[in-house]
C-alpha cells in the first residue's frame, strides 16, 4: 500500500540535496516524483480516489481502470477532479487551478536520458513546484485532513 | 464522559502554557475536526528540543481522547516548510496564560477566515453595509429609504445586493424590464476567469431616483430572468478562493467582494458618474460570508437587531472572536451602529432604554477598560448618545412588511412611512458626517 504523503516529503528532500548538489537531471527527476506524490495523496485522502489491487489511484472502480498518472497530464487531471469544501478549505490548494503547469516538459522517461538534459533553470523550476505542492499537503495534514 | 470539543480546547491550552512557560512558545493549531495539535517555535532556540518535553507535551495532549490528532500531535515550527505563516497570522486568537505571556489559537475550518481579519479603518464613509443575524428585520427596506433620502440631497448611490442566498433588493425595486443582464453571481462567475460584465450588471433605479441631481444605481444579486440564465452553479461557486492573478497571494473571498464592488463602482461611474455611497445589503446570519461584510467591506457597519435573547447571544459570540483577535476587535468596533429595527408596542421609549442597556452588555467586551485620564482608549459610556451601542431606531409598520415593488414605490412616498425611517436615516446621516 502507497503512502504517498511519507513519500512526498522523502522525494522532496533527495531533490534539494541534488539540486544544492548541481545534479539538475536527479533533483529534476525527483521533484516531478514528488509533486506527484503529493497530489496522490490528496487524491486518495480526500477526494476519495481508491488505491488498486496494483496501487494506482482509480478513479471509479477497478474494472473502469481510469488512473491517475505522470506529470505533466496528472496537474491538469487533478485540478479538474478535485472538489467540495474540504479540498478548497486546504490554503493553497487552488494552484492546481492555475494557469500554468509547472511540469510542462517534465517526463518521467527522462531519467533514461544523457547527463545534462535537464538544464538548471527547469530543474528550478521542478523543485519550486515540488516545494509548493509540499506546502500545501503540509496544510492539508495541519488542518486535519487525512491524507493517503 | 469522554472529552469534549470544548474541554479538549482547556487541556490544549493547558499544554501550551506548559511549553511556553518551559521556553517553547505553543501556538494551537485546531483542526477541521476540532482535534488541537501544538506547533512549538523553535526558530530562536539555540538548543535541540528536548525529549522529555516532547513526552510530557504527547502525554499531556493524549488527554484529549478523540480530539487528540495524530500522527504528531507535537510539531516544531523548524519542521514545517512554511516556518513563519502559522505564528504571524492576524486571524490567530490569542490567550493569555498565567505567566504574563500568550498563547495562540489558529482555527481551520472548513468555512474562511476572513471574518477573523479585518481590513483598515478609513475616515471617509463610503460603504454602508447593512447587517443582520437573522432575515425579515427590514434591511433592504431600510436600504431603499436611505438610497432615496441620500439620492434627494444629491447623492450618487450605488445599492448592492450581496445577499446571494435569499436574494430581496432586485424583486423589491426593479421590475422585470428594468433588470440588468447580469446579477452579483455573474461578476463573480465572469471576473473568476478573467471577465469584466459590470457594465450589464448595474442598473438605474427610477424609483429611487430623488429629484435634482441625485441617483440610485442598483446591483442586485440575480441578472434579468430568461431562456438559459442559471443561477445555482454560479452562487456554488462564488465563495471560492481563487489562485492569484499577479503571481503573489491567493484571491480570498474578501478580496473578490472589494474587487466587485469597485468594478461596480467603476462603471456607473462610466455610466453616469462616481458613487459617493455604496449601500451594501449583506447575507444575515453568524457566517464568515456575512461576517467579511462588516471586517473586511464596511466604512459603517449596520446591525439591525431586535432586543431578544437570542440577538444579544448572536452578537455576543461574534464579538467575542473579534475580542480574542485583538487587532482585528481595534479595527471592527468603530465601524459599528447598532440598529433597533421595527420598534413597536405602546411605550417605544422603555422598550427602547431596555434594549441600550442589553445593546451595552454585549458591545463593552469590544470596548477598551479605562481609567480615569485614559485619553486614547475606546470606551464609551453607556448613555453616550453616539456610541456604537446606543441605537438607532425604525419604527414598525404593518403596511411596510412583505413589500412587493409597487407597494414599496407608495411607501417611499408616503408621509407616514417615511416618518417611521425619519431617525435612522438622519442617524446614517449624522454618522457620515452630513448636515441635516
Amino acid at each position: 500500500m502507497p503512502s504517498y504523503h511519507s513519500a512526498a516529503n522523502r522525494h522532496l528532500r533527495d531533490a534539494n540535496q541534488l539540486f544544492g548538489a548541481a545534479s539538475f537531471d536527479g533533483a529534476s527527476h525527483l521533484a516531478g516524483l514528488s509533486g506527484e506524490c503529493a497530489i496522490k495523496s490528496v487524491l486518495c485522502g480526500p477526494g476519495g480516489v481508491f488505491v488498486n489491487q496494483n496501487g494506482r489511484p482509480n478513479i471509479g472502480t477497478e474494472s473502469q481502470k481510469t488512473f491517475f498518472g505522470h506529470f505533466p497530464d496528472l496537474w491538469a487531471q487533478a485540478g479538474i477532479f478535485l472538489s467540495g469544501r474540504n479540498i478548497n478549505s486546504i490554503p493553497g490548494i487552488h494552484i492546481l487551478q492555475g494557469v500554468t503547469n509547472p511540469f510542462l516538459g517534465w517526463q518521467v522517461s527522462d531519467r533514461y536520458e544523457a547527463d545534462g538534459t535537464v538544464l538548471k533553470s527547469q530543474a528550478t523550476t521542478h523543485v519550486q513546484a515540488a516545494v509548493d505542492l509540499g506546502q500545501v499537503v503540509e496544510n492539508a495534514f495541519l488542518i486535519g485532513i487525512n491524507l493517503a | 464522559m469522554s472529552v469534549d470539543f470544548d474541554k479538549a480546547l482547556q487541556l490544549a491550552l493547558a499544554a501550551a502554557e506548559h511549553a511556553t512557560n518551559a521556553g517553547w512558545p505553543a501556538t494551537i493549531v485546531r483542526d477541521l475536526m476540532g482535534r488541537c495539535r501544538l506547533v512549538l517555535d523553535d526558530r530562536h532556540n539555540r538548543i535541540d528540543f528536548p525529549e522529555g518535553l516532547r513526552m510530557e507535551l504527547t502525554r499531556m495532549l493524549a488527554e484529549l481522547g478523540n480530539f487528540c490528532p495524530s500522527p504528531s500531535p507535537v510539531l516544531l515550527a523548524s519542521q514545517l516548510l512554511d516556518q513563519g505563516s502559522l505564528i504571524d497570522d492576524e486571524s490567530m486568537a490569542v490567550h493569555a496564560i498565567s505567566s504574563g505571556s500568550s498563547v495562540g489559537l489558529l482555527e481551520r475550518s472548513v468555512t474562511g477566515q476572513d471574518w477573523r481579519s479585518a481590513s483598515n479603518k478609513t475616515d471617509q464613509i463610503e460603504k454602508i453595509v447593512f447587517y443582520s443575524l437573522k432575515g425579515g428585520v427590514g434591511r433592504s427596506t431600510a436600504a431603499a429609504f436611505l438610497a432615496r433620502d441620500l439620492s434627494e440631497r444629491g447623492h450618487c448611490v450605488l445599492l448592492i445586493d450581496l445577499d446571494l442566498e435569499s436574494p430581496g433588493l432586485g424583486p423589491m425595486l426593479l421590475d422585470n424590464d428594468t433588470y440588468p443582464k447580469y446579477g452579483i453571481v455573474d461578476v463573480l462567475a465572469e471576473a473568476a476567469v478573467g471577465n469584466d460584465v459590470a457594465n450589464d450588471a448595474v442598473t438605474r433605479c427610477l424609483k429611487l431616483g430623488g429629484t435634482g441631481n441625485g441617483e440610485t444605481w442598483v446591483a442586485p444579486a440575480a441578472g434579468s430572468p430568461r431562456d438559459g440564465y442559471t443561477y445555482l452553479p454560479k452562487l456554488e461557486r462564488a465563495y471560492a478562493v481563487l489562485p492569484s492573478t499577479t503571481g503573489d497571494l491567493p484571491q480570498s473571498f474578501a478580496d473578490r467582494l472589494q474587487a466587485v464592488i469597485n468594478s461596480l463602482s467603476k462603471a456607473v461611474e462610466t455610466l453616469s458618474r462616481r458613487p459617493s455611497v455604496i449601500l451594501i445589503d449583506s447575507r444575515a446570519g453568524m457566517h464568515d460570508i456575512a461576517g467579511v461584510a462588516l471586517t473586511h467591506l464596511a466604512d459603517l457597519g449596520l446591525l439591525f437587531a431586535s432586543d431578544t435573547e437570542l440577538t444579544w447571544w448572536g452578537y455576543g459570540e461574534l464579538f467575542d472572536q473579534w475580542t480574542e483577535r485583538p487587532s482585528v476587535a481595534r479595527k471592527v468596533r468603530e465601524r459599528l451602529q447598532v440598529v433597533a429595527s421595527m420598534v413597536d408596542g405602546a411605550d417605544p421609549g422603555a422598550y427602547l432604554r431596555l434594549f441600550t442597556d442589553n445593546a451595552a452588555s454585549t458591545f463593552e467586551r469590544l470596548y477598551d477598560e479605562s481609567g480615569p485620564g485614559d485619553t486614547d482608549s475606546f470606551s464609551p459610556s453607556r448613555d453616550d448618545l453616539f456610541a456604537p451601542h446606543s441605537p438607532i431606531p425604525i419604527y414598525f409598520d404593518s403596511d411596510l412588511r412583505h413589500l412587493t415593488a409597487a407597494r414599496l414605490e407608495r411607501a417611499l412616498s408616503s408621509h407616514k412611512q417615511r416618518g417611521q425611517y425619519t431617525e435612522f436615516v438622519e442617524g446614517v446621516r449624522r454618522l457620515m458626517g452630513e448636515q441635516s
